[in-house]
């Protein structure tokens, strides 16, 4: 079989500029960390480039390992862009903060790792992918090496990541013992008659497994336990790059795997998953209620988010599935334009995150305040933004496969949100700052995220047409139509 | 250009967006330009298409943009929809709006605000270029609801002063009574046709057999929201205090462009209203009494604006006295006219306020004829053109609606709009002859300051003048060797009727008649004018007597009927009353009740979830745990 190098040009390219930045870091010196970061920067970009420019090329290769598909090709500009931002919000963090340079690099692993899970057509593939990505992210939450809360989170992360993994390495097992084979495509059609036998417990077993591992990834109730405490641990700009970037990975290979390998699942599976819906959704909207902290208050967010996501997953359909898509492209630039303001906020050893620092900052920083309501509007899904499409997506599918119930306790979950979200926008726009309250800066790259982020959110919010005929093309190769 | 029609509405949305982040760094000079400029670049944008929809053979046409809404069956595409109507409109508005933009360079020059004015008057113009351009109603409801929202903005412009607030919210909230109205009658609209396209609905219109309430219930409902928005009978009591905002503001938003978007709204939609004889007729009679009640408040009047403004709710009276006897051009053809007048009547104001250093009360001007010659001579100019002086614009479209309201039978409104007509040349030349002529009033200190306005402002009134006197051209009517050009134009839009020709065919009246009622209405004009000369110049003695002989009456109509009081006790006091029992007594302890309960239920659900949250990482991997076991549980026994 032969081995096709260019259906993996945007994966070879961020590898060969994981090994650039890595030889600059060996060599340089203080100076060079912009230097990484820029060039990190200029992979993301290439990487895009190039994912554009074989859009439509379908065929496995790797000995079945990979297909740059439209899907996969999609997916990576979901990667990239998350990637691309994090880099940026980095260029200011390793001075702010103090970060080392390397987090460019585990970046650039992480975006790599994300692409492979995205194109993976076989259960090797997506273990390694997964690992890849999860190494790197584990590293990258411990970055702030003298902070004991990154410490702890990436220690957190790791031990139960491993365990996570361990789940869905059986998983595949099983599935192999089951089936006698990793590739995707033959699962499916071996399974099919298998699972019509209602003989299979060890596809079955193996089934559950799968998804364990990838409820964990993406944290979904009760395997999200981990995510308040990583994610507020975590940098600010490695939190926004695995809420939106990781998260996305999780979802993308999980309908890739469920639509190609267990095309039957949805009759017995689809309630389950709307039921996992139900209770992350509610339970990150309720614990994120309490929250003093801005950021935790966003990790918990985050976790309501999968919730709402996994319903597109659970009405399966391709509409459900297009859903899905965009939903998580508006739910990495609104996150990750207010995770930005986050970091704005802070400085060394000075979290800044309370709601109390947040208070009166329409007089201290208008723009910043201007672009965080923003961005709370469009986390609780405020029309004229792009979250308010995304969810209005998802609600329909669903509404429109069937699963009406399931929208309507979405919709009253988007009104629980609204509150604390609103709080946040409250306080800045009503109430004076602390006399004692630390200075807001904003440098050049901060800005542009935040910049980029916040006109990004409004456009698809108005003008979210293209960016769907984009999707609907890029599903056809998974759903056949 | 028609497939670049998108750019006429871009431009003025440029000038918000610069104006609004960059504004500061531009100056007050350049910010001013730049607003100017990218409304009049929207200006030769319209222009353009007005040129090129003449030479074409079927003057409709449709240019989508994108998908705005798409969700199931129901589907909002943004489109904008270019045709005889919309292109005259749009003309109108980008060209009365880019003068009073280079008037306002002068006229605001003082205030700190400046930058923020400009961007707010982009705003305006990119709001009511999108209602006027719209294919789809729900896209006009968008421009529908942003003209509002600049206009509450530029009234309460001045917001320290409680007056300028107060007048701003009295608008919002008196125009969101029309807007239920409008947003009720679209939803009918959508459920009867499933469409809010306007090309689908005229499609419709033709075919689908309603029931007869139907219709009528929606072009009532739509009807309710024009007159919200226009200011008729009983939704004009916003109009008069509007008037706290800049004056330029009352010259382009509160007469020119956005308080006629009711009239343009109906006949856009005059498919709707022609299935209903009886909406037209609810139509002709609030128009028609609008128009005469308006002009009497008018002559009593003290404030120079305020008599304008009375007069534009007047003007306003009449087009829609001449959409609903199914004149729809006439009314359109009136609105151009008016457009040119009236923005200069106010832009005429405007200039005396700025030599008097901001009066408003004619009882101290006077004599003014040759210390501010140019505003002299356009505001007369103005004054004729309104007052219906043979020969200028106000002359042609108002005998034209005139005309057609007694063609088609209604002889009593006829005659209430002649009488009106004849109330019309008496107040506003009674304006031009206190303020313009006798002896000064002013007060001493203020009369030594007395100064023609800068060239920015007088430039944009001269312009407006010579399009006060000649905008009638368009119009001439047959009887007078025209060919009423306006009226075969707007047909392109307008000649729809309903299949069983609902509206009772113009009654064919003989050409002597029509010269008879316009001689009768050019005597009617002239007897106002001279009752005003004689009232206001000769014997100035009159009016206090006149006033003092109907005592009573006078003092009432001074007082403005007092509606405002009315309104006061018999809605917004019982209202409040309502909502004062209502927020006391039910929301208080029931509803607020049960929604603190709820929040303290979900809080506590939180708190516990929150328990779980325990740090202890051997503790969350007990949660996966558990999770496993229910899965696995699950594929077992399943």
């Amino acid at each position: 079989m032969a081995i096709d190098l260019q259906v993996l040009a945007p994966e070879a390219i961020i590898l060969a500029f994981v090994l650039i930045t890595l030889f600059i870091y060996a060599l340089g010196s203080k100076r060079s960390t912009t230097l990484m970061g820029w060039l990190a920067l200029a992979g993301v970009v290439l990487a895009g480039a190039a994912s554009l420019y074989y859009w439509g090329d379908t065929a496995p290769t790797f000995q079945g390992m990979v297909a740059a598909d439209g899907y996969g090709l999609f997916a990576n500009l979901v990667f990239l862009l998350a990637a691309g931002l994090a880099i940026l919000m980095g260029l200011e963090a390793v001075r702010r903060f103090d970060l080392p340079a390397e987090v460019f690099v585990l970046v650039l692993i992480a975006t790599l790792g994300m692409m492979l899970l995205g194109s993976a057509v076989n259960l090797v593939a997506v273990f390694l992918a997964l690992e890849i990505l999860s190494i790197a992210l584990y590293v990258l939450t411990a970055s702030e090496r003298d902070e004991w809360r990154s410490l702890e989170a990436g220690m957190k992360y790791f031990i139960l990541g491993g365990f996570a993994s361990a789940f869905l390495l059986f998983g595949i097992a099983m599935i192999y013992g089951a089936t006698g084979t990793f590739s995707l495509a033959e699962i499916g059609a071996k399974g099919g008659s298998l699972w019509a036998l209602r003989d299979a417990p060890l596809l079955a077993a193996g089934l559950v497994f799968l998804l364990i591992g990838f409820a964990f990834k993406v944290a979904l109730v009760p395997f999200q336990m981990w995510t308040p405490d990583v994610y507020e641990g975590a940098p600010s700009l490695v939190t926004a790059f695995m809420s939106a970037g990781a998260k996305a990975a999780g979802f993308v290979a999980l309908i890739r795997i469920l639509e190609t390998a267990f095309p039957y699942w949805r009759a017995e599976w689809g309630w389950v998953l709307a039921v996992i819906a139900v209770l992350t959704m509610s339970w990150g909207n309720m614990a994120a209620l309490g929250q003093r902290s801005v950021k935790r208050m966003l990790a918990y967010s985050s976790i309501a988010h999968a919730g709402y996501i996994v319903i597109g997953l659970a009405v399966a359909a391709r509409t459900g599935y297009a859903s899905v898509l965009f939903y998580l492209i508006c739910y990495t630039l609104m996150n990750v334009g207010a995770f930005a303001v986050v970091m704005a906020m802070g400085r060394k050893g000075e979290p800044n995150e309370d709601l109390d620092d947040y208070t009166g900052l329409i007089r201290r920083k208008p723009g910043l305040a201007l672009a965080m309501a923003l961005f709370m509007l469009a986390l609780a899904g405020i029309p004229l933004t792009a979250g308010f499409l995304a969810k209005l997506y998802v609600f329909s599918a669903a509404v429109v496969e069937g699963y009406a119930w399931l929208a309507a306790v979405a919709i009253v979950n988007a009104v629980i949100s609204a509150y604390y979200y609103l709080r946040v926008a409250a306080r800045m726009f009503f109430g004076e700052a602390r006399a004692e309250a630390a200075p807001v800066h904003v440098s050049a790259p901060l800005g542009f995220v935040v910049a980029l982020t916040s006109l990004a959110t409004v456009f698809l919010g108005v003008y979210p047409a293209p960016l769907l005929e984009f999707i609907q093309a890029a599903i056809r190769p998974l759903v056949g139509f | 250009m028609l497939n670049y029609a998108w750019l006429v509405l871009i431009f003025p949305l440029v000038g918000v967006i610069i104006n609004t982040f960059f504004g500061r760094y531009l100056g007050k000079r350049g910010a001013g330009i730049l607003a100017s400029a990218m409304v009049g670049l929207s200006f030769v944008g319209a222009v353009w298409m007005f040129a090129e929809l003449l030479g074409l053979e079927d003057r409709v046409v449709t240019r989508p943009l994108f998908d705005w809404i798409s969700v199931g069956d129901f589907n909002v595409q943004v489109k904008l929809l270019i045709d005889p109507l919309s292109s005259v409109m749009a003309v109108v508005v980008s060209g009365v709006s880019f003068l009073i933009h280079i008037y306002s360079i002068g006229y605001m020059a003082h205030d700190e605000r400046f930058v923020r004015f400009f961007a707010y008057l982009n705003l305006f113009v990119f709001a009511m270029l999108t209602l006027v351009l719209a294919e789809n109603l729900l896209v006009t409801y968008v421009g529908w609801e942003g003209v509002g929202l600049c206009s509450y903005l530029l009234i309460g412009f001045w917001f320290e002063r409680k007056a300028a607030a107060d007048a701003g919210k009295k608008a919002f909230l008196v125009n969101r009574v029309g807007d239920v109205g409008f947003a009720l009658g679209l939803m009918m609209l959508f459920v009867t046709f499933g469409t809010l396209s306007m090309s689908q609905v005229l499609e419709q219109a033709m075919v689908v057999r309603l029931m007869p309430g139907v219709a009528t219930a929606i072009a009532l409902l739509l009807f309710v929201g024009a007159v919200g928005k226009s200011a008729q009978i009983p939704l004009y009591v916003w109009l008069p205090d509007a008037m706290e905002g800049p004056t330029p503001v009352s010259a382009l938003i509160h007469a020119a462009t956005m308080v006629t978007a009711g009239v343009y709204m109906v006949a856009r939609t005059h498919m709707l209203f022609a299935l209903s004889p009886t909406a037209l007729t609810w139509v002709a009679a609030i128009g028609g009494l609008t128009a005469f009640f308006a002009a009497t408040i008018a002559l009593t009047q003290h404030d120079l604006k305020r008599v304008l403004a009375y007069s534009t709710i007047s003007q306003l009276g009449y087009m829609f006295l001449g959409v609903g006897v199914g004149a729809y051009a006439a009314g359109i053809f009136h609105l151009t006219t008016h457009a040119f007048f009236k923005a200069l009547l106010f832009l005429g104001a405007g200039s005396v306020m700025h030599a008097l250093a901001g009066e408003l009360d004619i009882r101290k001007m006077g004599g003014l004829r040759n210390k501010i010659p140019v505003t002299f001579w356009t505001f007369l100019f103005a004054a004729l053109a309104i007052a219906g002086f043979p020969g200028l614009a106000g002359f042609f479209s108002k005998d034209e609606i005139l005309w057609q309201t007694f063609a088609n039978g209604k002889t009593l409104l006829w005659a209430l709009a002649l009488l009106t007509a004849g109330l019309t040349a008496f107040y506003i030349f009674r304006l031009v002859f206190t303020v313009f002529y006798g002896e000064s009033r002013v007060d001493k200190k203020v009369a030594a300051h007395i100064h023609e306005s800068p060239k920015v402002m007088t430039a944009p009134m001269a312009i407006l003048a010579f399009f006060s006197v000649i905008g009638g051209y368009i119009g001439v009517p047959k009887i007078l060797g025209g060919s009423n050009w306006i009226e075969h134009y707007l047909d392109g839009s307008l000649g729809w009727h309903a299949p069983e020709a609902a509206i009772a065919e113009t009654a064919h009246a003989s050409a002597g008649t029509e010269w008879a009622l316009l001689i009768l209405s050019v005597i009617v004009a002239l007897a106002g004018i001279g009752l005003a000369y004689v009232f206001y110049v000769r014997r100035t003695d009159l009016p206090t007597r006149v006033a003092k002989s109907l005592g009573g009456l006078y003092t009432l109509v001074y007082n403005k009927y007092k509606v405002d009081e009315l309104y006061m006790a018999v809605i917004v006091k019982p209202l409040r009353a309502v909502g004062k029992f209502f927020a006391e007594s039910v929301d208080g302890p029931v509803v607020d009740g049960i929604a603190e309960g709820i929040a303290a239920l979900v809080a506590l659900i939180g708190r516990g979830l929150q328990a779980l949250q325990t740090g202890l990482a051997r503790n969350y991997a007990l949660g996966i745990l558990v999770g496993a076991v229910l899965l696995l549980a699950y594929a077992l026994v399943r």
